[in-house]
């Protein structure tokens, strides 16, 4: 008799396994992205790095091309899939954008692999919901910021990077970190093939200008700002942010641009930035469910992005950011990322005005924050 | 008690497994997460958040700080601006290689004005020019990214300065940057400027211990403040236009 209660508890305890199973297995599969015809090609990243190809961290590369010749533009979303504004704006651009002059290149799953898999022991979980003014639903991946161990593992003991940037010891889990790994290796662990495509990619197509769009925890100290790898040779990258940054303020967003750290090797904007032609520079805005303080993890959070918590910390002047009252919402965050790029893009063309990067179709940032995520993203099947 | 054991395992596990499902975890368990695009344990990431030299900024310093500036008071300008002193063309140059000169570029930009930018100019550079514009302020980052020293950075300045004062050449002092932008390189910067400058801008922000309006009131030299960085368009474009 006994033998059949441990049956019926190994049974329940299975059932509970497979249904949390069936979750886990849904991140595996990617949220479509709707059609747009002003897309021109859809690439792969392995088309750079061959070595990518068949593997989880393969990824696609929405190509606009206005067919008028200009300058290039590469804007990289999901490098860490947890900082979920970044691959909403990459989708939200790769479905409403037409190039109008030059080329523009969009990846919104830059760490592929990082969206299979999430972060339960930091409270964070694994889907969420934006529903379209047409009622219908469409759901997106929250991910993790490294490559999922199931694809890349194990972590070494020791590693040094392309860039000279060594891993150990607690750090080591970032081998599976794109935003550490540049400017990659072809025959190196999966994520540093990333990285090495992207390093190819941006060679290969001759691309000008870079935009990497990253999220951070209200405890980080680079939030509203966007780092700029300056060669020393080249000042002219700096004023191009202070020009985005200027128009931004006059959105009244706040916005700084910073230099990029002296010692930041294997991050894009300063390692692509170093070894490539293209201007590399990289945004962040303020996410709460990223932090440790964050309070119950649900859709509200991540979609309006209230967190109390973060508020108080802030007016007991332990939070540097002005961490807002009525909280920092999903649709404010990807139009500021969109803004962000628009002005960086209209800031570049000036300075060069042979290599003219232009594109439309999401509005300014009132008119993003107006629609609401439900009128900019589209329908899917 | 071995079945008991068994079952507390089984709802153990049961509990691991539904806590990894979707919209679970109410529990939120502050782990040690970090920041997923900080560079945590980047070595840069170690400089203070403004990429100030030697920030001596004490936000519990600031407590007695009344701003004349607000959201609805943008600039406030103490005593009189000679506009006609600011010829063009105007040289635009950095003290200390913070990014405020690169936003000063383009505030010379979108006025139109005749000018040159040039944030590590030698001395010999302002050669001609009748009107300097001197962004103060120190980025240890910044000085990195141009591969200067502090030293050097400082003995530039002071070529600089001698060169200005040897030759009639009318001097602004910018320091847009804030409150981030003080410490002891960027006031050493800040004074020397401020010494031959007829007039100063500044962010008013930077002034919480009010050494900036003290030295203009003592000194009788006009002082534009600031509320925020693009305020400084409504300055320059009084002045210019």
């Amino acid at each position: 008799m006994s033998y059949i209660k441990n049956i019926v508890v190994i049974a329940v305890a299975l059932l509970f396994a497979v249904m949390a199973s069936v979750d886990f297995i849904a991140m595996h599969k990617a949220e479509p992205i709707a059609d747009n015809p002003n897309v021109t090609e859809i690439k792969m990243l392995s088309e750079y790095c061959p070595a990518l190809k068949g593997t989880a961290l393969d990824t696609e590369i929405y190509v606009f091309d206005s067919g008028k010749p200009g300058g290039a533009m590469l804007i990289l979303g999901g490098t860490h899939p947890n900082e979920t504004a970044s691959p909403v704006a990459a989708i939200a651009m790769a479905e409403n954008l037409r190039c109008t002059q030059g080329r523009l290149f969009i990846i919104p799953w830059t760490n592929k692999s990082g969206f299979t898999h999430t972060s339960p022991l930091d409270g964070m979980q694994d889907f969420f919901d934006i529903e379209l003014a047409d009622g219908s639903k469409r759901t997106f991946r929250v991910g993790n910021r490294l490559t999922n161990p199931v694809d890349q593992w194990p972590d070494y003991t020791y590693f040094m990077g392309s860039s000279g940037r060594e891993l150990m010891g607690t750090e080591i889990a970032e081998i599976r970190n794109v935003d550490r790994l540049y400017y990659g290796n072809p025959n190196g662990v999966l994520t540093e093939r990333v990285c090495a495509g992207i390093f190819n990619l941006i060679n290969e197509e001759g691309i000008n200008l870079t935009m990497d769009m990253h999220e951070g925890s209200p405890e980080f100290l680079y939030l509203d700002c966007t780092m700029v790898n300056m060669k020393a040779d080249n000042q002219k990258a700096m004023s191009i942010a202070q020009s985005m940054a200027l128009d931004m303020q006059f959105d009244d967003l706040d916005m700084r641009a910073e230099y990029s750290g002296v010692k930041s090797y294997g991050l894009s904007h300063r390692s692509l930035g170093d070894n490539t032609a293209s201007m590399m520079t990289l945004m962040e805005t303020y996410n709460p469910s990223m932090g440790p303080l964050h309070g119950k993890m649900d859709d509200d959070l991540i979609i309006n992005g209230n967190e109390p918590n973060y508020y108080q910390a802030h007016l007991d002047g332990y939070i540097y950011f002005d961490v807002p009252k009525d909280g920092y919402p999903l649709v404010e965050r990807v139009a500021r990322h969109v803004t962000c790029v628009t002005y960086l893009a209209r800031a570049f063309s000036e300075a060069y005005p042979d290599k003219v990067i232009a594109f439309e179709g999401l509005g300014s940032y009132s008119d993003m924050v107006g629609s609401g995520l439900g009128k900019i993203l589209k329908p899917v099947d | 008690m071995k079945k008991l054991a068994l079952l507390i395992l089984a709802v153990a596990l049961i509990f691991t497994f539904a806590s990894c499902s979707k919209g679970s975890s109410s529990s939120a368990a502050p782990s040690a997460s970090a920041s997923a695009s900080a560079p945590a344990a980047d070595s840069a990431a170690t400089t203070p958040s403004t990429g100030t030299v030697d920030s001596e900024y004490d936000p519990n310093k600031t407590v007695d700080f009344v701003q004349q500036t607000s959201e609805d008071k943008r600039v406030v300008t103490i005593g009189t601006i000679d506009k006609s002193l600011y010829k063009q063309p105007v040289f635009v140059t950095s003290f200390g290689q913070s990014t405020d000169a690169a936003m000063l570029d383009t505030v010379m930009k979108r006025i139109g004005v005749d000018y040159v930018y040039n944030a590590t100019a030698t001395a010999e550079a302002m050669k001609g020019y009748k009107t300097v514009i001197i962004a103060v302020g120190a980025s240890t980052k910044g000085l990195g990214a141009a591969g200067i020293s502090e030293a050097d950075e400082t003995a530039r300045a002071k070529a600089i300065m001698e060169y200005i004062n040897s030759n009639e050449i009318e001097v602004i002092c910018c320091h847009i940057g804030g409150s981030a932008r003080r410490g002891t390189l960027s006031d050493l910067y800040s004074d020397m400027v401020m010494e031959k400058a007829s007039l100063i801008v500044l962010k008013e922000d930077a002034n919480f211990d009010y050494k900036f309006t003290k030295y203009a009131e003592e000194h009788k030299k006009p002082i534009s403040l600031i509320y925020a960085t693009k305020d400084a368009l409504t300055v320059f474009t009084e002045i210019f236009q």
